[in-house]
């Protein structure tokens, strides 16, 4: 569904992906960790074409979406939808408005029956009769159960997720980490998350890619990962301030 | 010592004009594609109309407001001038030509730099550092057919209306002026009017409109769409859009009024 091949992308002088190769199956979860700054969401938005790469190659259903057109492009984005890591909500629009932007703009659906899909992907994400607020009425939690609606507008395949969990509380982490999962069991699309928040990814993911320093660090099932005896891996999947790992945080 | 100061400098003055002609080229680039973008599929016509009555009707007492007192002042020096050396005649068709010609369309669009600019650079500019525009194409909607094309539409159309209703307040706030406070005879003042002010006046006025309608929407949406760095680069990008859009006019003013009103040969 999704294959990486030999992905680079250099930001000015600096190389901030090196030669990524990675595949998502059709209805699969993969998370991809690593620590911040090491790249995750950067590759996330080379996934949805939000970035050209250096180097290498994106293919979605085998198109090569790095050599696409614009119009070519937003074709296959139409299959797709992401939750950014703020929400990126509309503001100046109510959230009714803001999930059926995508509906406006790509399908010939009357008002009514924009309304009736509105309250029904709004319902999944349990903010049903929110339709009247704007975002800067709801909660940090919210705004992303409300991003997630709007992803969730055009029955994409794949869901990009750029980390949906973090900067929230326990509850609200849970609560969305619960939706995720029906969502999963009820549509089986094909799903990347991006996060370094390490419950949500023993709760969701079928397999794991961990970035470090731009690079793939190791890749594989939940349990081949969370068994690795590399000491780097074992260092970031148990928090550790010692190891292998050494932050620049001076002092 | 002196060596090295002088190779700094004129790096310093090749990088400025690089990064000037790169501005230019991304500003033609982003004309070039809203334009294209308003020939395909369905455009947002909503959002068209709702930019016009924001450029429109909303910047319309502002405009009249600067323009009516800009060509008033013109009218009072030009005629007390005037009638002291006995050329009242003349009053009329000076202060009607340059307003049409000149202060109605580059006034008004100054004041539109500063309200509508402005907000344009603004929103966008917002919109970009919080991951809106990302969105928009994330959703398969092009962020220059959504947002740039429908600016630049009411632009174009606005700013020469806008210009016909500010061209009226100044030719009739220089009228009330030069015949009640300096003096001027109102048959007179007419008759120069309609004797020294063309139609070719009126249409380079309006021309002058449409192409500074366009030098600001599309400045304005370059310099938001280029938005980096939270609100104080939202902050950098609206002074810079006002900064670049008045100083394009007036240097783009300068050109137009040689081309459209060239000397007339007697």
């Amino acid at each position: 569904m999704i294959r990486i091949e030999g992905l680079s992308k250099d930001f000015g002088t600096r190389r901030v992906l090196s030669d990524i190769n990675m595949t998502v199956e059709r209805g699969e979860v993969v998370s991809i960790i690593g620590l911040s700054g090491c790249g995750k969401s950067t590759l996330l938005r080379h996934i949805i074409g939000l970035l050209r790469p250096t180097a290498g190659h994106v293919y979605i259903e085998d198109e090569d979406i790095t050599a696409m057109g614009d119009a070519a492009l937003n074709r296959v984005r139409r299959r797709m939808g992401m939750v950014f890591q703020y929400g990126a909500l509309f503001d100046s629009m109510t959230v009714g408005d803001n999930v059926a932007f995508p509906l406006r703009q790509h399908t010939s659906l009357t008002r009514e029956e924009a309304a009736l899909k509105v309250a029904e992907k709004l319902d999944m994400v349990g903010l049903g009769g929110t339709e009247q607020l704007y975002p800067s009425e709801l909660s940090g939690g919210m705004q992303k159960r409300v991003a997630l609606a709007r992803a969730l507008a055009l029955e994409p395949e794949i869901l990009l997720f750029d980390e949906p969990t973090t900067g929230l509380d326990p509850v609200t982490t849970s609560t969305i980490e619960e939706k995720i999962d029906a969502l999963q069991r009820r549509l089986r699309p094909t799903m990347v998350i991006v996060t370094h928040h390490m419950p949500t990814v023993y709760a969701l993911s079928d397999r794991i890619v961990m970035l470090h320093e731009g690079r793939v660090m190791i890749k594989g099932t939940v349990d081949e990962v969370r068994n690795s005896d590399d000491p780097l891996v074992q260092q970031f999947l148990q928090g550790r301030a010692e190891g292998p790992i050494k932050l620049g945080l001076g002092g | 010592m002196r060596s090295s100061a002088a190779t700094g400098f004129f790096e310093h003055v090749g990088r400025s004009v690089e990064c000037y002609l790169s501005a230019m080229g991304a500003a033609f680039i982003l004309l070039a594609q809203a334009v294209y973008q308003g020939f395909t599929g369905r455009l947002n016509y909503r959002e068209v109309i709702n930019q016009m009555s924001l450029i429109g009707y909303n910047s319309m007492p502002i405009v009249l407001v600067t323009v009516a007192f800009s060509a008033m002042v013109l009218a009072y020096h030009t005629a007390t001038q005037f009638v002291r050396f006995g050329a009242s005649s003349y009053v009329g068709g000076m202060v009607a030509v340059s307003v049409v010609r000149e202060i109605a369309p580059v006034l008004t669009a100054v004041v539109v730099v500063a309200r509508v600019g402005s907000s344009i650079a603004a929103e966008i500019g917002s919109m970009q550092v919080t991951e809106q525009i990302d969105a928009l194409r994330s959703l398969a909607v092009s962020p220059v057919k959504y947002l740039v094309t429908p600016r630049l539409l009411a632009c174009l159309t606005m700013l020469p209306v806008l210009t016909v209703f500010a061209g009226l307040m100044g030719v009739t706030g220089g009228y009330l002026v030069a015949v009640f406070s300096a003096g001027v005879n109102p048959t007179v003042y007419k008759s120069s009017m309609l004797a020294l002010l063309t139609v070719r006046d009126v249409w380079g006025g309006l021309i002058k409109a449409v192409i500074f309608g366009g030098l600001i929407a599309i400045i304005s949406c370059q310099k938001g769409l280029n938005t980096r760095g939270g609100a104080a680069g939202v902050g950098r990008a609206i002074t810079s859009a006002v900064v670049a859009a008045i100083i394009w006019i007036y240097i783009v003013n300068y050109f137009l009024s040689i081309l459209l009103f060239p000397p007339v040969q007697i």
